[in-house]
């Protein structure tokens, strides 16, 4: 008995003095976090933005106020800030609507698009009401009549590490979905829908208009967003949800936290049907939430296929997925759908799509993929787009590869196949000379060029990189890529020097040309034959196989500016076969062999690793012509001729 | 519905026995459209011929390989486009040239010889084009409210409550376009027939009459109509099933069963046209007589008495 109570008081005594002690420990003001798998910040943290937003549903209107506290971690005294006001874009004289017209001659305005945000007031604690600071800037291009970016001048600067809190009351009108956000019927995307701060990127602070081509960019931070809706809604939005309450005016207050993301965007639908699942990861569990029209609930179980399949490749190759949710979102207006936005996407199918067709998990998977290149990696789409969307497609290519099978990656139905990365090819070859991939995405000459080289040139470089440095080890640069700079702002170098380094070689003579330059790469067979060396006698003896001997030569052609090594494979009729390895530096090389042997084909580039060679057809000579191609084109095209040709006789 | 059994048969049987008609018409159909595509072969032959990579479409068929080559510079596949449109046009012409030998053939029940034939179009021709104007103007109210389908349907696509409304706007409204084509067409078929019937030559007033009789008519016409259509539509459906399964390296047999489906087309538009001859014939003919053999007895020449010549009086 006594023996238990002193160990009674032992254990009173001790729990009472754990109890004091965290009575006199500080107060933690910042809440744990919830919304990583990760047991500390997993970014620097430069922005946290408290949002209180009303949406009203029958108006598609939001009033918000958001309280933005900013860290000064640029290292000097910053007494002006710009932010963005994206909404502003669905104006008919922005800049964003004047890019597009200049691209789509037919694109025509209508008012159902009109949409706009308005700072009420902007008050910054310690200095006051600064409403009368605010100033419309267009850094980009001078249009006086763009209001997608503000600027205001504090009355101090804010010293290094010193912090500033705003306090911005804002007005948000959404416009039909035109781009990304907007409403249609009783949906609503919300996405860039609050006043954002630019981001101190390179000395200087970075925060373009926004444009026809053009993505996002900003600094990484928490947020902690009150969304007050009504209550039939279904929501969904960045980060997770940790509270809700329903009021008496039929509205409810759902909350939501994010953390180390560098955005926020949400969604409400009445008629969302929501499907969950989780995916085990390298760190923790993943809750993959779906929110699928009424009329797609067929095809629940291809998005979580893809999600499952795609969070398993990104896990093993590039590295884990550290959130707690990512959603889903299947949005009621195809032009809302194909968005990233940190831990939460829009897909893009419609009720009728096809199995064999794989675009509902080629958007997925593709969507997914910029959790990690612009979620997490955050380059600036701005500029570098081809970092984001290009590195983006090609991981797509990758991973749809080795889901559905090399060729059938992009299409497999009614005998028709076509391969992901053969359809990033072919966007690349359309646009192959107008614009570097190093241009800023809003100086493209048009959006067919943005889409070409952003999108399918990356895709396809990078795809060619693998036959210079090998496909492991450009997996493992990307690895690296990414462990370095997620939750960071890197730049094209920082890609580009990661991958000299894991693969050891100077590739400067590749990115020079692929990544900074236009040329175009094309190599041919020019000419092949194989001709009697004795061929100058009068009575030659009769051919003989295996006696007979040829002289062959064969012509390779460089005819694109592009200098890439390749091989030349020839074959001999005897069964031999001959490598050879042109470094490309000249325009031309002749090959020729003296042999009892007569040529049966010369190929460059066996394989076709060379994504980036531009006509794949003349990349072989075959002796022996075979016109099976050639014909069944051609029977096509007569067949579709008669069928049009039967219509129109319907009519005599 | 019908209002005449055995129309379908008797149709068919007419069609069978002029066969030789729908064959002309294909070939005349195979032979343009070939020629259509004869710049595709010139520029394919120095593509694809000697190149391994043109094996992804004779092996396969690789759509991203397809337009690769269809964008390539030295061929730049669609840009001949252009010589398919003018087949199409020219063959137009010839049906229409051809439609008076043909009806002729229908309505006489016997075998044309090649001048009758031949003959019967050219009468004929002038006759057909302007009821190809007529047609034409009256098909302008049918493709504008096809055209306004298409905006409504593209409208409700992105104001309309439900997802669907759109689509089942458009698949109602082109329904009921393609019932008002169907009309059009009964009506100007009808005309045609008229025309040859009756010995028409006022194409207005022909027209008139025609609109009469489909409109009188116009439930066992259709009915007629849509039956020998839906097998058209059926044996389509066969031939892409047939071309969707088939291996692709295999070409041979999937052009050949695409031809199939041309010819059935044809054969189908002439079953229509037979059918609507024979209800004509029917409905507002007596019996034909050439349809009921006709025992020729033969007749004694006729005596021809010469009368003297009347005496002469004195």
């Amino acid at each position: 008995m006594r023996s238990r109570f002193a160990t009674l008081l032992t254990f009173l005594i001790g729990a009472a003095a754990v109890c004091v002690a965290a009575a006199n420990a500080p107060v933690q003001t910042a809440p744990p976090p919830v919304a990583t798998l990760a047991d500390k910040a997993l970014s620097e943290r430069v922005v946290d933005y408290q949002i209180d937003a009303r949406f009203d549903a029958t108006k598609h209107a939001l009033d918000g106020t958001e309280v933005l506290t900013y860290r000064n971690l640029t290292g000097q005294p910053q007494d002006t800030f710009p932010f963005h006001l994206y909404l502003n874009a669905f104006k008919p004289t922005s800049t964003f609507m004047r890019e597009e017209r200049r691209d789509h001659s037919d694109f025509e305005w209508k008012d159902k698009y009109k949409a706009s945000a308005e700072v009420k007031s902007l008050d910054v604690v310690g200095m006051g009401d600064l409403s009368s600071q605010i100033k419309f800037i267009a850094p980009d291009d001078g249009n006086s009549d763009d209001r997608t970016v503000f600027q205001v001048k504090l009355p101090r600067a804010i010293a290094p590490g010193e912090s500033v809190q705003f306090r911005i009351v804002f007005h948000d009108q959404f416009g039909q979905v035109f781009a990304r956000t907007g409403y249609k019927r009783d949906f609503i995307m919300g996405a860039q829908w609050f006043p954002k701060v630019g981001v101190w990127w390179q000395g200087a602070w970075n925060c373009h208009q926004f444009h026809a081509n053009t993505e996002f960019f900003a600094d990484f931070g928490t947020f902690d967003v009150k969304l007050t809706v009504p209550q039939n809604e279904v929501v969904g939005a960045s980060g997770v949800q940790v509270d809700e309450v329903k009021n008496a005016d039929g509205t409810k207050t759902l909350t939501f936290r994010g953390e180390d993301i560098h955005d926020f965007a949400w969604t409400a639908q009445p008629t969302y049907h929501v499907v969950e699942d989780t995916f085990l990861g390298s760190m923790g569990p993943v809750k993959i939430r779906l929110l699928l029209q009424p009329g797609h609930m067929d095809q629940a179980g291809r998005h979580l296929h893809i999600m499952q399949e795609t969070l398993k490749r990104f896990d093993q190759w590039y590295g884990p997925y550290p959130y707690k949710q990512i959603t889903v979102v299947d949005p009621a207006d195809l032009r809302a759908g194909g968005m990233e936005y940190p831990t939460l996407f829009t897909g893009d199918t419609t009720w009728w799509m096809p199995e064999g067709l794989h675009f509902t998990e080629i958007v997925v998977e593709h969507e997914f993929g910029h959790q990690y290149w612009y979620g997490m990696v955050a380059t600036n789409e701005f500029e570098d787009a081809w970092l984001d969307e290009g590195i983006n497609s090609y991981t797509e290519c990758k991973i749809l590869d080795d889901i559905f099978g090399q060729d059938k990656s992009l299409m497999d139905l009614w005998g028709l196949t076509e391969s992901d990365d053969a359809s990033e090819r072919n966007g690349y070859i359309a646009a192959a000379d107008l614009d570097p991939m190093s241009r800023f995405a809003y100086q493209y000459i048009n959006g067919s060029s943005y889409g070409g080289i952003t999108y399918g040139k990356t895709a396809t470089v990078l795809l060619t990189l693998e036959k210079v440095i090998g496909e492991e080890t450009l997996r493992r640069a990307l690895h690296t890529y990414f462990l370095r700079y997620r939750f960071t702002h890197p730049t094209q170098e920082d890609f580009l020097k990661t991958v000299e380094e894991v693969s050891g070689q100077s590739l400067r003579w590749y990115f020079d040309q692929a990544v900074y330059g236009t040329q175009v790469l094309d190599y041919e067979i020019r000419r092949a034959n194989s001709d009697r060396l004795d061929w100058y006698l009068k009575d030659p003896p009769k051919e003989k196989k295996g006696e007979t001997v040829y002289r062959t030569q064969v012509q390779v052609h460089r005819k694109g500016d592009f200098v890439f090594p390749v091989d030349v494979v020839i074959k001999f009729d005897n069964g031999e076969s001959v490598t050879e390895h042109w470094d490309g530096k000249d325009r031309w090389v002749r090959y020729t062999y003296d042999k009892k042997a007569k040529l049966v084909s010369a190929e460059l580039d066996p394989g076709t690793a060379v994504r980036l060679d531009r006509n794949f057809f003349n990349n072989s000579y075959v002796e022996q012509g075979d016109t099976r191609a050639r014909w069944k084109i051609v029977s096509y095209w007569t067949w579709i001729t008669q069928m049009l040709s039967q219509c129109l006789a319907w009519l005599a | 519905m019908s209002d005449q059994p055995g129309l379908l048969r008797e149709g068919f049987r007419r069609t069978w026995h002029y066969q030789r008609v729908l064959w002309f018409i294909f070939f005349i159909n195979l032979a343009l459209s070939h020629f259509a595509a004869g710049p595709i072969i010139h520029k394919l032959d120095g593509v694809t011929d000697h190149s391994l990579h043109a094996q992804r479409l004779s092996n396969m068929f690789d759509v991203g390989t397809f337009e690769a080559l269809a964008s390539n510079p030295e061929v730049k596949l669609f840009e001949t486009g252009g010589s398919s449109v003018s087949s199409s046009i020219v063959f137009f012409f010839i049906v229409l040239f051809l439609t008076g030998g043909i009806l002729e053939a229908y309505r006489s029940g016997r075998k044309l010889t090649t001048r009758e034939f031949f003959e019967a179009c050219g009468s004929y021709f002038w006759r057909w084009i302007r009821l190809v104007i007529l047609m034409v103007i009256v098909l302008i109210p049918v493709v504008t409210l096809a055209s306004f389908v298409k905006t409504e349907s593209f409208t409700l696509l992105d104001d309309a409550a439900h997802e669907k409304t759109g689509y089942w706007f458009f698949l109602i409204g082109m329904g009921v376009v393609g019932l008002l084509a169907i009309f059009v067409r009964l009506w100007f078929d009808m005309a045609q027939v008229r025309a040859v019937i009756e010995e028409e030559s006022g194409m207005w007033r022909n027209a008139g009459r025609a609109f009469r009789v489909t409109t009188g008519n116009f439930v066992p016409l259709f009915w007629m109509f849509l039956r020998i259509s839906v097998v058209g539509w059926l044996v389509f459906a066969a031939g892409l099933y047939l071309w969707a399964k088939m291996p692709p390296a295999r070409f041979g047999w999937t052009i050949f069963f695409l031809e199939i489906v041309v010819l059935c087309g044809f054969g189908v538009r002439l079953w229509q046209r037979a059918c609507e001859m024979i209800w004509y014939q029917r409905r507002f003919l007596a019996p034909v007589a050439a349809a009921v053999p006709v025992p020729i007895v033969p007749t004694p020449s006729p005596l021809v008495t010469i009368a003297p010549p009347p005496a002469q009086q004195t």
